[in-house]
């Protein structure tokens, strides 16, 4: 059997880990799990950008992110094909597991792969696709183990429609994880949700016209409009970590804490 | 009297003139990606070739060969690009990637492509 031809674990992949007792101090986690069905509202761009937003707010990030939706985050994080594209014809869907690249928001000559920096990173991780569900699952439920009490993050398009059956999947998989619905929207209006966590991107105006670009916005003009509503967002996506820590009885606090990584 | 329902005949498809296994899978893996990219991205099989379209207007072509295919990037200045190999496969993937978002963006936008 090739090696590729064996399930991956995202502990195998991922290099950040929000518990231990020994090693090296880590700003503290985020998690972005994407797993949008919608194919118009580009959700790689965004999250590429949200994930470098929460990395220069000294949150580390973990993106997981599905496989074979094109062009994903990892493409608009400048990243080589080889590394962004998970897709090998001669691996089966339900046993390609997961694979991943870590990236370096934060250093000049980005992206970076390798080194040990205690600098923030994002955790580019991909996962197989949401259907045919099971192997999705299954996936969900290792994102859960691995992050254990960090808060996901559920980046959905709003195609409503769609919204429901994956909703379904991602709960399977989750259990009663703490789920935040981020809601991508290519409209221009920031049209309130029944769910009052929802956040709406829909106020990102312009965001189209730097689709050409192949470096998040924040990386590349941190003080535009643009890097500034991603920025917003990131406040919010904090705010809404520490209230669902605290609400969790979290022994630690965003900006006090750090995660340790084990040797 | 009940007429009698001829099933149209099979069109062939042009990957299947792809004679190497790990080439064919290839080819059928690209054109799935590309047709994944957007709503909009309409792949066409023709008898010896696959346009992909967007917007109706001519994205790439793709042209199958016994050991490989043949990729024509864009419609006006093309390039063109032999895939044997995911490796290969990869960068035409990206090309057509940085191509369809150019045209996605001057559509979208009025920015000129290409600035």
């Amino acid at each position: 059997m090739r090696d590729t031809h064996k399930p991956r674990h995202i502990r195998d992949i991922a290099h950040l880990y929000i518990s231990g007792s020994q090693g090296r101090s880590y700003p503290p986690c985020a998690t972005l799990l994407m797993a949008g069905e919608d194919r118009r509202c580009f959700s790689g761009f965004h999250a590429a950008n949200l994930a470098a937003a929460l990395s220069s707010k000294a949150m580390s990030v973990h993106l997981f992110e599905r496989s074979g939706v094109l062009p994903n985050a990892g493409f608009f994080m400048s990243l080589p094909p080889r590394r962004y594209i998970r897709w090998d014809p001669n691996e089966d869907a339900a046993v390609a597991g997961v694979g991943g690249v870590s990236i370096d928001c934060s250093l000049k000559g980005f992206p970076t792969f390798k080194g040990d920096s205690h600098l923030p990173r994002v955790e580019l991780i991909h996962l197989p696709p949401v259907f045919p569900d099971k192997p999705f699952q299954e996936s969900l439920r290792e994102v859960r183990d691995f992050v254990k009490s960090v808060t996901i993050f559920l980046i959905l398009r709003i195609d409503r429609t769609n919204l429901g059956e994956i909703s379904e999947c991602v709960e399977k998989g989750l259990g009663p994880a703490a789920v935040c619905v981020l809601h991508l929207d290519d409209t221009d209006l920031c049209c309130p949700d029944d769910d009052p966590s929802a956040f709406d991107l829909g106020s990102l105006t312009g965001w189209k016209s730097a689709l050409r670009d192949r470096v998040p916005v924040v990386i590349r003009a941190p003080d535009a409009a643009l890097s500034r509503a991603y920025l917003s967002i990131c406040d919010r996506i904090l705010f809404k970590i520490s209230q669902l820590r605290r609400k969790a009885g979290a022994e630690y606090a965003i900006g006090t804490s750090t995660a340790t990584r084990p040797r | 009297m009940q007429s009698m329902r001829l099933e149209p005949p099979r069109q062939p498809d042009p990957g299947d003139l792809i004679a190497d296994r790990r080439v064919r899978e290839l080819y059928y893996g690209f054109l799935d990606a590309i047709s994944g990219i957007h709503d909009e991205v309409e792949v066409r099989t023709m008898q010896l070739e696959s346009r992909v379209y967007f917007g109706g207007t001519l994205l790439c072509r793709v042209v199958p060969y016994q050991a490989l295919f043949h990729v024509q990037v864009g419609e006006k200045n093309p390039w063109e690009i032999r895939v044997r190999d995911a490796a290969s496969c990869f960068d035409t993937l990206d090309g057509v990637l940085t191509e369809f978002l150019d045209r996605y963006v001057s559509r979208e936008c009025g920015h000129p492509s290409g600035t």
